[in-house]
């Protein structure tokens, strides 16, 4: 059938995938943005918290899939076996760019915060987060894009999403699922991205700094 | 484990197989991105188009590619070839352009003022000091395919995907993890092994931030 | 008469948006084995005319000729690699050694490794840089004036007629510029060769300048020698380009020989001085022993003539 008539037969079918991988999508991600950024903070902070690092090296360049995969046995399959892996690739880049963005705030600002008699936590909030704030974000980002493109592929794992339709596309050869599932996906994240890029440059101007 | 000892022929023929596809969706994916990065650095007009196509390529969900590559060039080998090596352009094509961008312009002027010619300058002198950050492009784009290499199985390309699919399928974790491990593995080993050779490309690589693209 | 290395003819420079050129109609003669200084305040012109030297700007109208032949009609390439180039920010490729980096023109000339290695090394020695220490150093390991010292040997590797150099001491202390400087005057000593060194540092273009040439708006204010600028001065701005204490860098460039009277009277006792040495170090000697007047010796140290301290303080209105 046509392009056409496949959105009006499936047209509401569509809509409420799209709607769960939204919602899925700013579940995992304020929870993986919050992660990131206290495990951030607590590398950038505590010694003991160093170790976190070599772990997350080794999370990271593993496919998201086989992380899928690998926590069905012990998750299962649905909505919970799907957030567990989600959450840990979300937070790395978050987690990454926190603990970067922090270590590269210009020593001065310290300095001139703790001088001025702010506390140890004062200075956090106030100044480093805040100068690390378009590092910070620009990891969400990474990690926002990432997460549109995983819970695609959370598909197959029973989850409902976009993914579905991409992967009854592949199962029947469909073309019309193919194209509807990918493009929306697609536009998705890019749409997501341009957000985020206008947040990251706002949070630029927040920050006093200029590009 | 036992099954490990079964079946290593079918596992050592799908690592095979994915270190094939992988391999040969880098060497395609190198030999256009860094050229591409090359003009978008030297022909200034063209930066905009050429990072803000790759860019929007890398935002695409990966199993969104494979998807829209089915209907361009069917089932196999080729579509995921070709969908791994869009998707690999950016870090390549992003850091061979900051790489030649952030060349200081007085080491360019003294290059010019010697003598050498355009082409002398990029081959001995931006492309040399631009390895630091293109090795950690290749390091990123290198680690993406090894990843994606899995979901090409999905479109009948084979690789390591075959088994942790069939695992899912089959509610199998051992199979899972016959195709799970090689994947592991093969993707750490790169990232170390890459690591190593950006180190002796004469700087720190910065692996403390995740990629801030466009 | 020595040939005239560079010549500029009536050169003119617009850029694009600005309505006063750069370089307003100049005409200019380098000779060969001589330093020329281009100075002037920032904006008048001195580096866009060095560098159209080696058509790293092209002028928009009149010729430059390098050793007689019309820039333009020159390969680029060619021409560079017959040039010698020092920035005042080095430029040394850090990727590769210090033998490296001065072995560049010579390989893009296609010369074979073994002359390569010896002009290194010869190159090393001139710049005062043990070869043995220094061929297989990176530029990161040095510091500024060594930097810079190989940047002059890198320049010079092709053995070039023409050295152009574009404030090349500006970014080293004082210690170490003067040292380079020194370096400059040795190196010219030696190899004669055509030296155009925009400055704008008046102290720098008087020490290194045969002749100096005051740049303004794109136009020679004045060019003469050192002494010509420090006696008559043409403008205001000039004079204070020069000091207030011009009367007392003039001595710096005069030598005692050239105002010592033969057969004078010799007076006993009178302190000595080097016939080579300059009147401002004659001075010094005036100052700290009160003499009215020093005998002059030669360098085995036998007294031939006399200086007398009213010749010193009378030399300014001689010369009016």
């Amino acid at each position: 059938m046509s392009l056409g008539q496949y959105l009006d037969i499936f047209g509401g079918m569509i809509l409420d995938l799209l709607v769960k991988h939204i919602l899925l999508f700013l579940v995992a991600l304020a929870g993986a943005a919050l992660a990131g950024i206290l495990a951030g903070v607590a590398v950038y902070r505590l010694r003991a918290a160093r170790f976190i690092v070599p772990v997350m090296n080794v999370l990271q360049a593993t496919p998201e899939i086989v992380l899928l995969a690998l926590c069905i046995p012990f998750l299962g399959i649905g909505y919970v076996g799907a957030i567990v892996p989600l959450f840990i690739k979300g937070i790395l880049p978050v987690m990454q760019n926190t603990l970067s963005g922090l270590r590269s705030v210009e020593p001065g600002l310290k300095e001139a915060a703790r001088g001025m008699g702010m506390s140890e936590r004062q200075t956090l909030f106030r100044v480093e987060l805040i100068n690390a704030a378009p590092v910070i974000i620009a990891g969400i980002r990474v990690s926002a894009i990432m997460l549109v493109s995983v819970i695609t592929l959370t598909a197959y794992i029973g989850v409902e999403s976009l993914g579905t339709l991409i992967l009854q596309g592949i199962a029947r050869m469909d073309a019309n699922a193919l194209l509807v599932g990918s493009g929306l996906s697609a536009g998705l994240a890019i749409i997501v991205n341009q957000i985020m890029i206008l947040l990251e440059k706002t949070a630029m101007r927040l920050a006093g700094r200029s590009r | 484990m036992d099954y490990f000892i079964a079946n290593y022929d079918r596992i050592a023929l799908a690592t095979a197989r994915h270190f094939e596809i992988c391999a040969l969706s880098v060497a395609l994916a190198l030999l256009i991105g860094i050229p591409l990065g090359i003009v978008a650095a030297k022909v200034r007009p063209l930066a905009f188009a050429i990072l803000g196509t790759v860019s929007v390529i890398y935002t695409i969900p990966t199993l969104a590619m494979f998807g829209l590559m089915i209907p361009l060039l069917g089932l196999g080998f080729v579509p995921a070839i070709a969908a791994i090596v869009l998707y690999s352009l950016l870090p390549l094509v992003q850091n061979a352009y900051t790489g030649i961008v952030n060349v200081p312009p007085h080491m360019k002027e003294a290059a010019r003022g010697l003598g050498m010619s355009e082409g002398q300058i990029l081959w001995r002198v931006e492309l040399p000091l631009s390895l630091p950050v293109i090795s950690a492009g290749v390091r990123t784009a290198v680690v993406n395919a090894v990843g994606m290499g899995t979901l090409a199985s999905l479109i009948g390309a084979g690789g390591l995907g075959d088994l942790i699919f069939r695992g899912i399928s089959t509610v199998s974790l051992v199979v899972v993890l016959a195709g799970s491990i090689p994947v592991i593995v093969m993707a750490v080993l790169a990232d170390m092994a890459l690591r190593v050779l950006e180190l002796r490309a004469g700087r720190r690589a910065d692996s403390r931030t995740a990629g801030s693209a466009p | 008469m020595s040939e005239t290395a560079i010549k500029f003819r009536s050169v003119t420079k617009r850029f694009d948006g600005t309505e006063l050129p750069a370089v307003d109609r100049l005409d200019l003669d380098v000779h060969q084995g001589e330093t020329v200084a281009l100075i002037g305040a920032s904006g008048c012109g001195k580096t866009t005319t060095l560098k159209m030297i080696n058509r790293l700007i092209d002028p928009t109208d009149g010729a430059i000729m390098v050793a007689g032949r019309d820039v333009r009609s020159v390969p680029i390439l060619e021409l560079r690699r017959s040039l010698g180039y020092v920035i005042q920010q080095v430029g040394l490729f850090p990727h590769m050694t210090v033998a490296a980096n001065i072995a560049v023109v010579p390989q893009l000339l296609g010369w074979d490794r073994k002359r390569i290695a010896a002009r290194v090394d010869e190159l090393l020695a001139l710049v005062h840089l043990p070869p043995e220490q220094y061929r297989g150093r990176r530029p990161a390991e040095l510091s500024g004036g060594q930097q810079q010292r190989v940047g002059v040997a890198r320049a010079l590797a092709a053995d070039p007629p023409i050295l152009l150099m574009d404030e090349p001491f500006g970014a080293l202390d004082p210690i170490t510029r003067a040292s380079l400087q020194n370096e400059v005057l040795d190196i010219q000593r030696k190899l004669r060769k055509a030296i155009v060194i925009v400055t704008h540092d008046m102290e720098e273009a008087i020490r290194l300048g045969d002749r100096i040439v005051v740049m303004e708006q794109g136009r020679i204010a004045q060019a003469g020698t050192p002494a010509d600028l420090l006696l008559k001065p043409a403008t205001p701005f000039i004079a204070s380009l020069l000091g207030e204490d011009r009367a007392i860098k003039l001595l710096q460039t005069m030598k005692v020989a050239s105002l010592m009277q033969a057969g004078g009277e010799m007076t006993d006792g009178a302190p000595g001085i080097g016939r080579d040495a300059t009147l401002h170090e004659a001075l010094g000697v005036f100052l700290s022993s009160g003499a009215p007047g020093l005998t002059v010796t030669d360098e085995d140290g036998k007294a031939v003539a006399m200086l007398a301290r009213d010749g010193l303080f009378r030399l300014q209105s001689a010369h009016r």
